[in-house]
């Protein structure tokens, strides 16, 4: 859904939406159908933990954290305990999508350097969101560290949803350090955009580190007019602005 | 699920044709230039190539000697023999006729040439004797002017003879007809004046040159123009028509095959993730949703204005 030029000085300029009053039709159905799709997904709970989903992209600019946030609001909407946090401590960019400061944050956090409660945020009844922190060198020891893990057990235990948002996945290992601690991972490709030989690549990765794969959001979809699944939104679309 | 996550790069005859539907009108726009760039070819080719001319059969028979039947003129009995007849299409295609054809009604060469043959001519013409003629012919046979209208007379006329003999029979029989076939590029006035000296001076040829089969039987050849019908016409009427859509029919089926390769080389190098349904059917790996494109700044101005108001 943003779009994203590829390179630095766009890179900065890159836009980020968040599901508002005025969103078309199509897209929150969308959203909805994905928050359906997910807690089909997930395996059942008998301690009555949360589920930890944690979503990656093939390559950058696939729109993953769009789709987290998002997703993360929608599951909030329905009355559900959610916390978002943003795992790409390099570059993310929860924060800048919620207009709120980076710090305090996550790698502050396991650094030691912050408390829990300085660092989980409300957003709104419903959902409290935790950014990345400062940029630290060493972001992958971080997110394997076993006080990464403790957080995510402790989080569990609150919330009904953890939603993780991390780096691209073949380009840095980031991603599978946290992949590996939750009940799921979600891959966000962009259409006509992603390349199908990184998106195997990714697959593969995740499933020689045995971190379980929930499957893949297809974002910034563009349905031509022949196409079935663009004209079901079109229609309805009309039909409520009727 | 599968955990098997390699993409498969097999398409399938259904897939490609598919690809092909889906880019139609790519496939539809070749071929309209195809067709533009074969009639536009057509046309260009045969633009002032138009030919005139004429086809022409003579019969050709030897008159017995029993003369007391002078209306024996057709006769069916066609006594040539293959090779007789093969030879005397290859005298009438020879440069000697090609030049009585070329000097037409007149036994000398046109004037104006060079000083040399003007002097020889009208020492003919002023002594009117074969020595004389034969040398302003022989003049006339060195100049580059002789050579062009030889060559052009023997361009344009060609004879053939009706061969009903089996193949490598050369002793069999041959229907006594020749064939005269007469084309003239872009010049009609010519090809008429051509025929005109063709249908007088042949029969006079051959029936001077033709062999006697049997003295015997024998004494003379008759030959006549039997396709008293025969006009100079325009031989080439519809060559821009026809040409325009042989090339039109070709460069457009050429076009939309190139085309149609193309779209599917294009297609099978792009590895973007465009049919989603059949790349994670192949991965094993479910859809959980699609989100739809929508434009941000669109949605952001939106956003604005219904804040605003």
């Amino acid at each position: 859904m943003s779009r994203c030029m590829k390179n630095k000085k766009a890179d900065a300029s890159r836009e980020e939406y968040v599901i508002s009053a005025g969103t078309p039709f199509n897209v929150t159905e969308a959203f909805r159908n994905l928050k359906a799709s997910l807690c089909v997904s997930l395996p059942k709970k008998v301690n009555g933990e949360g589920s930890v989903i944690t979503f990656t992209s093939p390559n950058s600019c696939e729109g993953k954290t769009t789709v987290a946030v998002n997703l993360a609001m929608m599951l909030a909407v329905s009355n559900a305990k959610v916390v978002l946090i943003d795992a790409d401590i390099r570059k993310g960019r929860v924060a800048k999508c919620l207009n709120v400061d980076s710090v305090p944050g996550l790698s502050g956090y396991l650094s030691g350097q912050v408390k829990k409660e300085e660092i989980v945020r409300k957003y709104s009844e419903n959902l409290d969101f935790i950014t990345r922190g400062i940029q630290s060198p060493r972001p992958y020891e971080l997110l394997e560290s076993e006080a990464m893990r403790a957080f995510l057990n402790e989080l569990k235990k609150e919330y009904d949803y953890v939603i993780i948002d991390t780096p691209p996945l073949p380009a840095l290992s980031d991603a599978l350090a946290v992949a590996t601690k939750s009940d799921g991972t979600v891959i966000v490709c962009r259409h006509r955009q992603s390349n199908v030989n990184e998106i195997a690549k990714t697959l593969n990765t995740l499933t020689f580190a045995s971190a379980p794969i929930l499957g893949v959001v297809v974002n910034d979809y563009k349905a031509d007019r022949t196409n079935r699944y663009g004209y079901y939104y079109r229609y309805y679309d009309k039909k409520d602005n009727a | 699920m599968d955990t098997n996550a390699q993409a498969q790069n097999e398409m399938s005859l259904t897939e490609i044709f598919k690809i092909i539907l889906q880019k139609i009108k790519i496939v539809l726009l070749a071929l309209l230039g195809g067709i533009l760039i074969g009639v536009a070819l057509g046309l260009g080719t045969t633009a002032n190539v138009d030919y005139y001319g004429t086809s022409a059969e003579f019969y050709v028979n030897p008159v017995k000697k029993s003369s007391d039947n002078t209306d024996d003129t057709y006769n069916v009995y066609g006594a040539y023999g293959k090779h007789i007849m093969d030879n005397m299409v290859k005298l009438l295609s020879a440069d000697i006729f090609a030049e009585q054809l070329a000097l037409g009604d007149s036994d000398l060469p046109p004037e104006g040439i060079n000083a040399t043959l003007d002097e020889a001519i009208a020492k003919a013409k002023a002594e009117n004797t074969p020595e004389n003629v034969k040398a302003a012919i022989l003049e006339w046979r060195k100049t580059s002017h002789y050579k062009g209208l030889v060559s052009r007379v023997k361009g344009c006329v060609r004879y053939s003879y009706y061969d009903s003999s089996e193949a490598g029979d050369v002793d069999a029989l041959a229907k006594s007809f020749i064939y005269v076939r007469i084309s003239v590029l872009n010049d009609p006035k010519f090809a008429k004046e051509l025929f005109e000296r063709v249908k007088k001076q042949l029969p006079e040829y051959v029936m001077e040159y033709m062999p006697n089969p049997d003295d015997e039987v024998y004494d003379a050849t008759n030959c006549v123009l039997i396709s008293t019908l025969a006009e100079v016409g325009h031989l080439n009427p519809t060559a821009e028509k026809d040409a325009s859509i042989k090339y039109a029919l070709i460069f457009g089926f050429v076009s939309a095959v190139i085309a149609c390769i193309v779209i599917v080389i294009v297609a099978v190098s792009d590895k973007r993730l465009i049919n989603y349904e059949a790349t994670m059917e192949r991965f094993g790996v479910p859809v959980l949703g699609v989100i739809p494109a929508i434009e941000v700044e669109h949605e952001n101005k939106k956003n604005e204005e219904g804040e605003e108001k």
